[in-house]
């Protein structure tokens, strides 16, 4: 059963990143329609790479309460 | 249709044929590998993807001579797979080096680039079609087989786990590509998935043969390779999450592409559990958060293989 933490704390990242990039997305829309795309890409690429070293924290203090 | 099926049958033939031939014939000539994950460290065959690979373009030149009209489309993406196999293979024998991979199979991307050139979006759902313009055939083909070829050469060790995520990302591409009338995309995706298929037979826990860089290389821009041709980028994004947050688990290491040099691999207990090595990663992840066994891993990361195959074909219908 705990395995299903993983896949579903995966999901959530992927759920953050999307938001972060889709509330760029809104917020950018004055910029040309290259860098309008460009923009909210790297943002979306910024906000997964935040979320999954936060998976990894998540999954770091699982595994130790785990031992304990 | 009837070039597809011989097309196709061939291909999952000849694969699991080829597969069981080569096997034992790999390890005869010293191309093996140790399978570290067992009690009793097995010597097991390396480089099994050749057979793949060889199967693919068996099968794909018979469609491709088959087909009428021939389509440029089709020819550019089997050859862009059979220069990245080739460049797995390279790797396999002599060992590339880690700096130089990703530029071969960025130049192997050039003639799927070429037939792409008129093409300029990519339709994200909330988004729409968002514009690389020139960007698209000059980084975006390049860019996407390259990191999806590293991300499937990244997320493997474990018996079944690259064919069997090889063969759930690939089926889902094909079948969307059946749905949208992609038609060459489908044929090629609908003939990777049966040559990996019939490669897992032997694959499978407990492995006989891996599949080696050769095998990982030409999964990973399968998957990519269809995703382009089909105008299935969302949903090659969407299938390649799993090993998207494996490569940035890894790059949070101190030696990113040295991990196993730096920390050790993971091991085996004696009860069959495996034990992670200390650097991050999701096969660790799955370790850490309960004892597994490396079937039970593999399980684990197939299912959740499984649900973002699922997602993307639930988002690329859907079409928000």
């Amino acid at each position: 059963m705990r395995q299903t933490l993983v896949p579903l704390l995966s999901l959530g990242v992927m759920a953050f990143s999307a938001l972060v990039m889709y509330t760029v997305w809104i917020f950018t829309s004055a910029l040309s329609p290259f860098w309008h795309g460009m923009v909210s890409l790297f943002a979306w690429i910024a906000a997964f790479g935040i979320a999954t070293a936060y998976f990894w924290r998540v999954v770091e203090s699982l595994s130790e309460a785990k031992k304990a | 249709m009837i070039a597809l099926i011989i097309g196709v049958s061939i291909t999952g033939v000849v694969a699991y044929l080829l597969t069981g031939f080569l096997a034992p014939w790999l390890v005869s000539k010293g191309i093996y590998g140790v399978d570290i994950h067992k009690p009793d460290k097995p010597v097991r065959a390396e480089m099994g993807g050749v057979s793949v690979l060889i199967a693919l373009s068996l099968g794909a030149t018979i469609v491709f001579l088959l087909l009428d009209p021939l389509s440029t489309l089709f020819l550019a993406g089997l050859v862009t797979l059979i220069l990245v196999g080739s460049v797995g293979i390279l790797d396999d024998v002599v060992g590339l080096r880690q700096r130089y991979k990703p530029f071969m199979v960025a130049a192997s991307s050039i003639p799927l680039a070429v037939a792409l050139l008129s093409r300029s979006s990519i339709y994200f759902p909330l988004l729409g079609s968002v514009s690389f313009g020139i960007l698209y055939p000059l980084l975006v083909v390049p860019l996407a087989i390259t990191t999806s070829a590293n991300f499937s050469n990244m997320l493997a060790g474990f018996n079944g786990l690259e064919a069997g995520n090889a063969c759930i990302a690939l089926g889902t591409l094909t079948l969307l590509a059946f749905y949208f009338g992609q038609f060459e995309g489908a044929a090629l995706g609908l003939m990777l998935f049966v040559g990996y298929l019939g490669f897992l037979k032997f694959n499978w826990f407990p492995a006989k043969v891996f599949p080696g860089d050769t095998g990982t290389l030409l999964a990973g821009a399968g998957i990519a390779v269809i995703g382009l041709m089909s105008r299935l980028e969302f949903a090659a994004i969407v299938v390649s999450m799993p090993a998207a947050m494996d490569f940035t688990l890894k790059m949070f290491s101190k030696r990113p592409f040295a991990q196993r040099i730096e920390y050790g691999n993971s091991q085996v207990d004696s009860k069959g559990h495996l034990v992670p090595a200390t650097y991050p990663a999701l096969a660790h992840a799955f370790m850490r958060i309960t004892p597994t066994t490396e079937k039970g891993l593999v399980k684990s990361l197939l299912s959740m293989e499984l649900v973002y195959a699922l997602l993307a074909a639930a988002l690329t219908i859907i079409k928000l």
